[in-house]
């Protein structure tokens, strides 16, 4: 169906593209600011402490915390209808920032609380998502 | 001691709700407008107050004031638009507006069309929304599950006692000829039903309809140039959450514990004087964590304290006794406080709390902030 693949990040965007030149090597990045040294996701061009303008993109460790989970049963935006049944969660990072990613494996039992690791998942030749998965890493 | 001077509601109207093809959000608000200047007993020619509301998925003038005014006709003193303004905060504006005097009587309205316009709710919007959509994580619904499971973790609730939000109010709406879900709902059928967005069901989450409601403020020391018996508002609170993704428990809100807290205090009501309280539910979830929040169970009880029936239609604390979202109209609680207001006047036919004089209108923009308001036909 034309118009319903899935989104791809805009790697024009220095926002964005940093990230996925980091996951294409297996790196997991996030912007620390150039002043305060805070950690932020999702990106954006200042600091939500500090309001200093400007950032470095620093590695992190690719391992966390699962705070919470969505499976998704139906596809409640079309461009998802062929990834159906899907589950998505909220990783709080062991470095601090909360980033949000697709989970594979089983979560049909609590798994809130549990630790997951990166999974760096190719999906075109350009682009590389980060997906989590459960374990320590 | 003398009575304060308090904003009062003195005028409600709502249009039929469901589909309403062919007729533009404004023109549906200008019909919920007259509806209630009617219900006032009032020409539009003494209203010297607009406010209107709008969706972040509206495009050029579509729902400002200046759009509904001409409609409707008037030049009024004061006016303006919230984008996002649901009924709660909308509300809050028009009383500063007639305790400062910059208005005397203030006419708020909201319409949509936005079944038969078939808005698309599966678009994150705001801050951080592509790498929420990149992620899957679209629809309201898909937070409002991650805060479920998050509660249920914690706490233990389970998804029985979350859908007993659902059926209380599926059992208000039957009493509801308003509202447009209307057929029986028993928890069996609620358990029975699939995952839209588990632990979520249809059932959790707001049906996406058309319709309009409106309502006139004007001031306690004024209500007798009003039809209706007034409603006054007793207390008003607000708490934000701005920094959004940046809070911790961004999910579990918090904050409305705050706000409650600030709004009992100011109002010198607490939660055991509420007759009968209105919980904004986009989702179930919402009304599962304000019934906490707003200190009717203590935190983490909410899941027992709905499964022993308190908001269900002879409970302790009825809880949208409209239907709300969930089974009335998708009104951005809109008619929850319509529907306030004509239980305090005792207008409810078969769904009548007996005897109510104190009611909750509780309000939130999802993650990002709340308004509470104590409503009562007593002055103080």
């Amino acid at each position: 169906m034309d118009g319903q693949r899935e989104p791809l990040p805009d790697l024009s965007d220095p926002m964005v593209a940093p990230f996925f030149a980091a996951t294409a090597e297996g790196r997991l990045t996030v912007q620390r600011c150039a002043d305060c040294g805070y950690l932020r996701w999702p990106p954006g061009p200042m600091c939500p402490r500090c309001q200093t303008i400007g950032n470095d993109w620093v590695d992190v460790r690719p391992t966390g915390t699962l705070y919470s989970y969505a499976t998704y049963h139906r596809a409640l935006n079309p461009v998802f209808t062929d990834a159906v049944p899907y589950t998505v969660g909220l990783v709080e990072l062991d470095d601090g920032p909360r980033m949000y990613g697709r989970l594979i494996g089983d979560y049909e039992t609590d798994r809130v609380g549990a630790a997951v690791h990166a999974v760096f998942q190719p999906v075109t030749p350009e682009v590389t998502f980060v997906w989590w998965t459960l374990g320590p890493g | 001691m003398s009575v304060p001077i308090r904003a009062s509601i003195v005028g409600v109207g709502a249009t039929e709700q469901g589909e309403i093809p062919g007729q533009s959000a404004d023109i549906i608000a200008v019909r919920a407008a007259r509806l209630a200047l009617a219900d006032a007993g009032i020409d539009k020619s003494e209203v010297d107050g607009l406010i209107t509301c709008r969706t972040l998925r509206q495009s050029g003038t579509d729902g400002t004031d200046e759009a509904v005014g001409q409609l409707l006709g008037i030049n009024p003193a004061y006016s303006t638009t919230l984008v996002y303004g649901a009924c709660g905060f909308s509300l809050h504006i028009a009383a500063m507006a007639v305790l400062t005097g910059l208005a005397n009587t203030v006419l708020l309205t909201y319409g949509s069309n936005q079944r038969s316009a078939r808005a698309n709710f599966g678009v994150t919007i705001g801050g951080g929304a592509e790498w929420t959509t990149m992620a899957g994580l679209v629809h309201i619904g898909g937070q409002a599950a991650m805060a479920a499971q998050r509660h249920m973790h914690l706490y233990g609730t389970t998804e029985e006692q979350l859908g007993w939000v659902s059926v209380a109010q599926r059992e208000w709406a039957a009493m509801n000829p308003l509202a447009i879900f209307r057929q029986p709902m028993s928890i069996d059928d609620y358990l029975a039903s699939p995952y839209v967005v588990a632990p979520l069901r249809r059932a959790d989450l707001t049906m996406i309809s058309d319709g309009g409601t409106a309502v006139v403020v004007t001031r306690s020391d004024r209500v007798s140039g009003f039809r209706p018996r007034p409603v006054h508002l007793l207390g008003m609170a607000q708490q934000t959450a701005l920094r959004n993704d940046q809070n911790p428990d961004r999910f579990l809100r918090p904050w409305i514990g705050t706000l409650a807290d600030s709004l009992y205090a100011r109002s010198g009501i607490g939660p055991g004087d509420i007759d009968a309280a209105y919980l904004q539910d986009a989702t179930s979830v919402w009304v599962l964590q304000m019934l906490e929040w707003y200190r009717f169970c203590g935190v983490g009880e909410a899941g027992p304290f709905l499964a022993e029936g308190h908001t269900r239609p002879g409970g302790s604390l009825p809880v949208n006794t409209n239907g709300g979202q969930l089974s009335e109209a998708y009104m951005w609680n809109w008619l929850q406080l319509y529907e306030a207001v004509r239980q305090l006047r005792g207008e409810c036919g078969e769904r009548q709390v007996a005897g109510a004089e104190v009611a909750l209108h509780a309000q939130t923009h999802d993650f990002v902030k709340g308004a509470g308001t104590i409503l009562s036909t007593r002055s103080e």
